[in-house]
């Protein structure tokens, strides 16, 4: 750069100093020129005068000084190149004509002959300094060309040396322009992809001027966002990974924004949701409000309201079992601003519940079975075991009675007392386990239950049956048999009933049973709350009912007798030999 | 007096011994065989031929019902009598069904097998006192009128057939009666069933008729 600074410099020095030296020797020229033509013009006043022919002697002797003087300056001004043969010639002659002059003037009048030689003289003279005039002129024309051409020549230096400074002042400033702009630019861009959401981006500028101090305080700063980015995008993931649908809604219970669980559990997009009304979500709608103050308050109300929700609507309409968490949210001024409503997805509990309680049906009737399979054994030991060995020894005791002549009154009370022995067995075996439903099912075991009842109580029991025709499942036929028995022992025991009816209908594949009494009747629910034992003949009437996904229902009250109302549905009679 | 050959029946041997003690004084008895499940009743009743059977009804492999079925399909001549503690018509009336010939409890006395081995060796039937009036009152009923077999109306279902009398919804007639609405759903669908009544206003016509309202 200053290498070519100083050629360009040292160029125009170079053309300079031509210029220069060319224009003195010019002017030099110029001089000699100016001084040779005044001397020639002097010589020619002289050459004037004597041709006139002489009045006075003083004009010539003042032409004669005047040329003399212009001698003089020529003989200063010309260069030692122009005073040459010729101009030794000049003064030699000059001084020949001062001598004739002087010659002239001091000889007498009219000296025609001297006049004529001075004539010729000073015509020779001229001629002399004629042709040094000429010769200077060419010199002039020399030079002058000379100078044009180091003028052109000078001229397309500079121009093509100046062009080039320019060029690469230009270049120079490019880069140095880039060398500005190019911080910025990657400021610009780090800032775009920053807003499209890239925040690990960070700028490097290797300049160390205040551009990388820009670029480092740019940095910093998207540390510092960074930072605080990431709890958010942390708080936005355990949001959306939360299990629970997540809703935030405005002031108007809009809602505003909502989490991945949402659209998940309502299947709805976020689109569908956004801006819409929150209460439809659960299946409830809002009343129209009139005032602004009423509606601090009304969102408060929303908030409770969704907060005793149990179920979401889903896209396709169905209720989703939630548990809901719905809070009004405030602003710092403690205004409301909207609500956040968590709800938690019960579906699994549910079914979870379901599952267990039908487990727990499934056990009930297991541990009924259970129970039925142990009376049936005590019932059968009874009546086969100790039944068959009272019945052997009434045997016995005939035969004695035949055999011996003993007491005979003793031998017959004996056998009263084994008979009896033998009834209270088979009765309680029956009790135990009917044979009958066993072997011929629930019509005539209750048939059956209602015979033995009716031949030791005063209360009537009548007992109908009504398209029940089939053998139904073998557990089922226990169960109802027991809530029969239980219902006929708590009428006999506390109804102090004129009359009761059993009936049994098979009704669209529903088993009902209704045992109805006209006795005193009791408060259900004090039996309930009060003597767990008294109520207990009903609770377990209703677990078996329920464990066969029945209904049961239980009406009472003084003046109107109890009735019990029972609805089962039919299972039918597996064949897997259960005798 | 021909000998009368009689096989046993029974899963207890302590029967065996007291029905052999009882009638070892009827000389004109023999027993040829026992028995102490189903299955070897009709094996023993297929191979000895007896003349009368003892059976027990609730025996193992076989019970005694199913035994006297199989045994008179191959020999009409035995005459099957229960000897049993199962006093209950149905078992009367099955066994007699499979083709019994007579039915004793096990607490009977002497002269009632004596009947018993009477009758069914003239070709009849037998069941003691108790037991043919048990039978007799299932079929015609417990007491007084058995040519009517009348259809049992409930006070309850009276009440409610009131209340549709009234034309009172099932809603209503639950709130009056202050019982469930189901419960009411319930006895209608029973009134109709037992009644046969195919709409409300045949059943309206049977409670008119059978004065159980004024219409």
């Amino acid at each position: 750069m200053i290498f070519l600074v100083l050629v360009v410099l040292g160029g125009n020095q170079v053309i300079i100093g031509l210029f220069s030296r060319f224009s003195d020797k010019l002017i030099l020229e110029n001089h000699e020129l100016n001084a040779l033509q005044e001397l020639k013009g002097a010589l020619g006043k002289i050459l004037i005068i004597d041709n006139e022919y002489l009045i006075n002697h003083e004009d010539i002797r003042a032409s004669i000084d005047n040329a003399d003087r212009k001698l003089d300056i020529c003989r200063e001004v010309l260069s030692p190149v122009h005073k040459g043969e010729t101009w030794e010639k000049i003064e030699i002659m000059f001084r020949a004509v001062k001598e004739n002059v002087n010659l002239l003037i001091n000889s007498p009048p009219e000296n025609g002959v001297l006049q004529h030689i001075i004539s010729h003289q000073i015509l020779d003279l001229i001629a002399k300094v004629e042709s040094l005039i000429i010769e200077t002129v060419q010199e002039i024309g020399e030079y002058e060309i000379m100078t044009r051409k180091v003028k052109v020549h000078g001229t397309i230096t500079v121009d093509v040396i100046g062009t080039m400074l320019i060029l690469l002042l230009a270049i120079g400033s490019i880069k140095f322009i880039r060398g500005l702009t190019r911080p910025i630019e990657q400021l610009v861009d780090a800032t775009k992809m920053i807003e499209e959401g890239d925040r690990n981006l960070r700028v490097q500028v290797d300049s160390k001027d205040e551009f990388k101090q820009l670029a480092d305080s740019f940095n910093s700063m998207l540390d510092a966002l960074n930072k605080t980015s990431i709890s958010e995008k942390y708080l936005s993931n355990i949001l959306n990974n939360l299990y629970g649908a997540l809703l935030v809604t405005d002031a108007e219970t809009r809602i505003r924004s909502i989490n991945a669980a949402t659209s998940r559990m309502l299947n709805y997009e976020e689109a569908d949701l956004i801006g819409k009304k929150i209460l439809p979500l659960f299946n409830d709608e809002e009343k129209p409000v009139s005032s602004k103050r009423k509606e601090e308050t009304n969102l408060k109300e929303i908030s409770k309201r969704i907060a005793k929700k149990t179920g979401m609507l889903a896209r396709d309409g169905h209720e989703i079992p939630v548990f809901v968490t719905s809070v009004v949210l405030k602003n710092e001024e403690g205004d409301p601003e909207g609500m956040v409503v968590v709800g938690h997805d019960l579906t699994e509990e549910k079914a979870n519940e379901a599952k267990l309680e039908n487990l727990r049906k499934e056990r009930m009737i297991a541990i009924h079975e259970a129970q039925e399979l142990e009376r049936l054994r005590i019932s059968r030991d009874l009546h086969d075991g100790l039944g068959q060995l009272l019945t052997g020894i009434s045997y016995s005791v005939q035969k004695i009675q035949e055999e011996h002549t003993i007491d005979k009154g003793f031998v017959e009370r004996l056998q009263k007392q084994v008979n009896t022995a033998i009834q209270e067995t088979k009765s309680i075996a029956k009790n135990l386990a009917p044979n009958v439903l066993k072997d011929f099912g629930l019509i005539a075991a209750i048939e059956n239950l209602v015979q033995r009842t009716n031949l030791l109580n005063r209360t009537p029991f009548i007992f109908n049956s009504y398209s029940f025709t089939e053998r139904i499942d073998t557990k089922l036929e226990k169960a109802i048999f027991r809530i029969c028995q239980e219902a006929v022992n708590n009428i006999i025991k506390h109804s102090g009933a004129t009359e009761a009816t059993i009936e049994l209908y098979m009704v669209e594949n529903m088993i009902v049973l209704v045992v109805e009494d006209d006795g005193k009747g009791f408060d259900i629910e004090k039996l309930n709350q009060k003597e767990e034992t008294k109520g207990f003949g009903l609770i377990s009437m209703r677990e078996r009912v329920h464990a066969f996904d029945g209904d049961f229902a239980i009406h009472s009250n003084a003046s109107n007798g109890t009735e019990i109302v029972i609805e089962i549905p039919c299972r039918k009679k597996k064949n897997n030999g259960d005798n | 007096m021909e000998t009368i050959s009689i096989l046993i029946a029974d899963d207890h041997k302590l029967i065996h011994n007291g029905i052999a003690d009882i009638l070892k004084s009827l000389e004109y008895l023999e027993i040829i065989g026992h028995a102490f499940n189903g299955q070897e009743a009709l094996e023993q009743a297929l191979a000895l031929q007896p003349d009368i059977i003892f059976m027990d009804i609730a025996m193992p492999e076989l019970n005694g019902i199913e035994a006297t079925r199989l045994i008179r399909k191959e020999n009409s001549q035995a005459k099957i009598i229960a000897l049993t503690q199962y006093e209950e018509n149905e078992y009367v009336v099955q066994f007699l069904k499979a083709g019994g010939n007579g039915y004793l409890l096990k607490n009977s006395k002497k002269d009632e097998f004596v009947a018993a081995i009477e009758a069914v060796l003239n070709n009849q039937r037998y069941l003691n006192y108790e037991l043919s009036q048990q039978l007799l009152n299932s079929v015609i009923g417990n007491g007084s009128s058995p040519e009517e077999k009348k259809v049992h109306i409930t006070r309850r279902e009276i009440e409610i057939i009131k209340k549709i009398a009234e034309e009172k919804h099932n809603q209503e007639i639950a709130d009056d009666l202050n019982i469930s609405l189901r419960t009411v759903e319930t006895h209608r669908r029973n009134i109709m069933q037992k009644l046969e009544a195919k709409s409300v206003i045949s059943l309206l016509k049977y409670a008119s008729q059978h004065k159980l309202i004024d219409l």
